[in-house]
């Protein structure tokens, strides 16, 4: 089921939250709604859901307008930041539920109890809860208890499935093992997916797609990879990876990059003359002999390591491997890779290429 | 550390208790807890005690405050008093159908004041008035719209047909306007904490019901009664202790300061108000006492019950 | 509109209006009882009922005022009062404090004892309770009429509930800053709970200003003690029949927690709700 959002804009009295969306949301995909807190994505996803209402613009599901539509009639499947289980219900009758409510699609009658019990079952197997199903939700840990919000939410086989932050609430480790479960759910079901994250390594990791908003406006639709290695503008880049991207202020004169006071920059660039923002990856800068630097400091990660030095008065991040071990106070000489650096106007930070 | 060393103190050691919280083990503790406990021992417990005594006496004196004899007279006379049953039976009423009757009332005002986003605050403060105010105050207001004659309850009901009622005059009704006035007065209570347990809810819950495609009624009674239900319990247990008790509205409603007496031939009467009829009243301190012992004989009954009936029908979360 | 909204707004404006009806029911005999109050003997008890005075009977308060001394009333009820809740915060705050910070004998059995006696009923109580005052001298005073109400278990409770919130750490840093029991307990507990302790007096106000029963046991019967609720009971004897004096004077009686209740609502509904939870 596809989703299309048409000049969806929602407003808060006079307070714009997400304003003039315009996307799709690709059937049997999932998608990641990927910002800082404040940008609109919850919103945008309650509308999706029926649970906010749609100030002007519209929501279709495939070639059905839901836009008015309530949440019941939408078939959809919603798992909340805080899951949202029914504290005093059984795992098994909270997975139940939606479908004591609504009438068999193939028979158009209710379900009888032994098709629930079964439906119930499949569901729990496949978020594998079925050890739990006579425990309350006060009983389970926070990752059974999103299981069961999950398998709640896909027991009656919506047509598309929302989750708002439900990875927020785990713990490190518990989040990475729950991503990939979510993954494996969405591959086996194939549902659209719409699966709304601040965190940008979360959304990179399990998404086919990326939405980055900012401040109600979409910044870029891409897959994680793309988004990632061609940014839109500065936002988007600088939103995505670890450690940060860095900026710093040249100008490209006949194809070569300079810094302010003249000093080259080991990068071709074949943009016309002027000034730009140059954003540069930390994995961009590898040992050569363009440019010298001193460390300020080192970080040993193990299996690489964080230097940071100064360029032009900016702090620049780089990632350097722990072949050799470094120290603060070293002189280093780098090169750059221009795959990984990026050109933005000076002014509006928008992508130059 | 310290410039100056103090005395040792005696019995005086620091410990740990069951939570990992800090408890001091010393005698200084009799010190606070001395206070409340010899007005307990004073005011509840040697009257209890006391009480039970005076139960088992055969004879009382009341002028010389002596009692003579050991043995269930008292009881017996107690339980083939007419009054005494007629006060179970008025009990009775009040708990079987005047507490069920503002349960449901305050629940279901609690539950409009709950759906409603703005002045939440307003009309629980309006609802919430009469607990406020004296009993017998507003029993006296009831008293006059009671009126056989002048009362408006009697007007508004010819409005519809109905004759006349003599309320407060006809024993046959007398308990009637009692309860009327019992479910009033005993709504105020019962919405501020059905609402406090209704906004204890997480109202996240309500919109997964959405989400699950679940109605309005469904909603109500698979999930936000059940959710409420440890609350509903705590209110009806405190309740029916509370009606078990009724006495204020008894007097205010019927009793004249030189009749005593609770309606025309004591038809109005509640178990406790027969107990201070015949403590204060007629001077039959051991009958009170047995009275009153069976009273909480009856009371603890209720208690073990509602613990049984509990488990059952309670979803504790 | 959509179709969506304009069905909900109807259903709001019905929710709203049937709380109107049901707060105007609620609060009828209150509306009753003021009107009356200022009607004329006639407009009082005439059927079919005349709602509103022609013109307000200001002197029904000046007539009930002076029949009974309802001001001596008040002060007694206030000083009673006074002796009733600083009793009980008193003894509460005692109590609590030693069930949370001290380790005793028998605690946990005594804590019970406690316990049980809000389900003793206090009709139970006053066949001894009223011997005893009067042994002790202290039949038609204000200390009997306050002392057995300080025999709450209620507040105990509460009290102890709030207290064992207080985080441990903080005791054990007071230990360590080499601070006294009672210190801590002047210095830390109270102002950390002064919400719950204000909620406590505020409650046990309106318990002993509104109690009927055991001050009319005790004093209902010279005026010098005697509590308001006595007062108006004494008032209705001698006036039954009068609807616009006695409504008067139930006004009278009434006015004062209205007042109050107008000020601290909040805490007291707060109040109410918390002790409900946690009981």
């Amino acid at each position: 089921m596809e989703i299309t959002l048409k000049n969806l804009t929602k407003k808060f009295d006079d307070y714009v939250a997400v304003d003039n969306l315009n996307l799709t949301f690709q059937d049997g995909e999932l998608t990641g709604l990927l910002g800082p807190s404040g940008c609109g994505k919850s919103t945008t996803l309650y509308m999706l859901a029926g649970l906010e209402n749609v100030t002007e613009g519209e929501i279709w599901f495939g070639d059905q307008d839901v836009t008015t539509a309530t949440p019941e009639v939408r078939n959809i499947g919603l798992v909340f930041q805080n899951y949202a289980l029914y504290p005093h219900m059984t795992v098994a009758d909270n997975i139940a539920f939606p479908l004591t409510n609504i009438k068999n699609p193939q028979t158009g009658k209710r379900f009888s109890r032994e098709e629930i019990r079964e439906e119930v079952m499949k569901a729990a197997k496949l978020v594998q809860i079925d050890e739990y199903m006579n425990r309350k939700p006060g009983q389970l840990s926070g990752g059974q208890q999103q299981r069961v919000a999950i398998a709640r939410a896909l027991v009656k086989k919506p047509k598309v499935l929302l989750l708002d932050e439900p990875l927020s609430n785990l713990d490190a480790r518990l989040r990475m093992e729950m991503r990939q479960e979510i993954r494996r759910i969405q591959q086996e079901t194939k549902i659209t997916t719409v699966f709304v994250t601040h965190d940008q390594e979360e959304a990179m990791s399990i998404t086919d797609r990326i939405v980055l908003m900012k401040r109600g406006v979409v910044q870029q639709i891409a897959p994680a990879h793309e988004m990632y290695m061609d940014p839109c503008n500065e936002f988007v880049a600088s939103f995505l990876g670890n450690p940060v991207i860095s900026y710093v202020d040249v100008t490209v004169h006949g194809g070569k990059v300079m810094l302010k006071d003249d000093q080259p920059m080991p990068l071709t660039a074949s943009l016309p003359d002027g000034s730009y923002h140059l954003g540069i990856r930390p994995e961009a800068w590898i040992r050569g002999d363009g440019l010298t630097v001193t460390l300020h400091t080192v970080e040993q990660r193990g299996q690489d390591q964080v230097v940071e030095f100064e360029l032009d008065g900016r702090r620049i991040k780089a990632l350097v491997d722990a072949a050799s071990v470094l120290s603060a106070g070293d002189q280093v000489s780098f090169n750059l890779r221009d795959n990984r650096c990026c050109f933005f106007d000076a002014e509006t930070g928008e992508r130059i290429k | 550390m310290m410039g100056t060393e103090k005395k040792k103190k005696k019995g005086y050691k620091l410990t740990t208790g069951p939570n990992r919280e800090l408890l001091v083990k010393s005698p200084k503790a009799w010190l606070y807890i001395l206070p409340p406990l010899i007005v307990f021992l004073a005011f509840v417990f040697y009257p209890m005690l006391s009480v039970l005594r005076t139960a088992f006496y055969e004879k009382y004196v009341y002028i010389t405050s002596t009692g003579t004899g050991f043995g269930l007279a008292s009881f017996q006379h107690v339980l083939k008093d007419k009054t005494f049953w007629l006060a179970c039976k008025n009990t009775g009423i009040l708990i079987l159908v005047a507490l069920p009757v503002t349960v449901i009332l305050s629940l279901s005002i609690a539950l409009k004041i709950n759906s409603i986003k703005r002045l939440q605050g307003f009309f629980q403060t309006l609802f919430f008035t009469p607990y406020v105010t004296s009993t017998v105050a507003i029993g006296t207001v009831f008293y006059t719209l009671f009126h056989s004659q002048h009362g408006y309850i009697n007007y508004f009901l010819s409005l519809f047909g109905v004759d006349t009622i003599n309320w407060l005059t006809d024993s046959n009704t007398v308990i009637w306007a009692l309860c009327i006035f019992c479910i009033w007065n005993g709504l105020a209570f019962k919405i501020v904490l059905f609402l406090a347990g209704l906004q204890k809810i997480d109202k996240q819950v309500y919109k997964a019901a959405k989400i699950d495609c679940a109605k309005p009624g469904k909603t109500l009674f698979k999930i936000t009664l059940p959710l409420l239900s440890p609350t509903m319990w705590m209110v009806v247990i405190v309740s029916v202790i509370y009606v078990a008790r009724t006495y204020n509205e008894v007097f205010s409603l019927f009793t004249s300061v030189n009749a005593n007496t609770a309606g025309p031939g004591n038809s109005a009467i509640t178990i406790a108000y027969y107990i201070y009829y015949c403590f204060f009243v007629r001077n039959q301190v051991n009958y009170a006492a047995a009275a009153a012992v069976l009273f909480l004989l009856v009371i603890m009954a209720l208690t073990i019950l509602q613990r049984v009936i509990s488990r059952k029908f309670v979803h504790y979360y | 509109m959509r179709i969506k909204d304009t069905r909900a707004t109807v259903l709001t404006i019905i929710r709203y209006l049937l709380l109107c009806i049901g707060a105007f029911i609620m609060l009828f005999p209150f509306i009753y009882m003021v009107l009356s109050s200022l009607k004329t003997a006639y407009e009082s008890t005439a059927i079919p009922p005349v709602w509103f005075p022609a013109s307000p009977q200001w002197s029904n308060y000046d007539y009930a005022w002076n029949l009974k001394p309802f001001l001596l009333y008040f002060r007694n009820t206030l000083i009673v009062c006074t002796i009733s809740v600083t009793g009980t915060l008193l003894f509460s705050i005692l109590g609590a404090f030693a069930f949370t910070i001290y380790d005793f004998p028998c605690k946990n059995f005594l804590f019970i004892l406690f316990m049980l006696t809000m389900m003793v009923p206090e009709e139970m109580l006053i066949i001894q309770n009223y011997e005893t005052v009067a042994d002790l001298g202290l039949l038609n005073t204000f200390l009997g009429i306050a002392l057995p109400s300080l025999a709450n278990g209620f507040y105990i409770f509460m009290l102890r509930e709030y207290f064992t919130q207080v985080p441990s750490s903080l005791f054990k840093s007071a230990k360590v800053d080499c601070c006294s029991d009672f210190k801590y307990l002047w210095k830390v507990m109270i102002p950390m709970n002064k919400n719950a302790i204000f909620t406590i007096a505020i409650l046990a106000f309106i318990g002993q200003w509104n109690a009927f029963m055991w001050p009319n046991m005790v004093a209902g019967n010279s005026d010098d003690h005697k509590v308001i609720t006595s007062g108006l009971m004494t008032f209705r004897a001698m006036a039954s029949a009068n609807y616009h004096y006695l409504m008067a004077a139930a006004c009278i009686t009434v006015l004062p927690m209205i007042i109050f209740y107008a000020i601290f609502h909040k805490k007291i509904i707060a109040g109410v709700a918390s002790g409900g939870i946690k009981g």
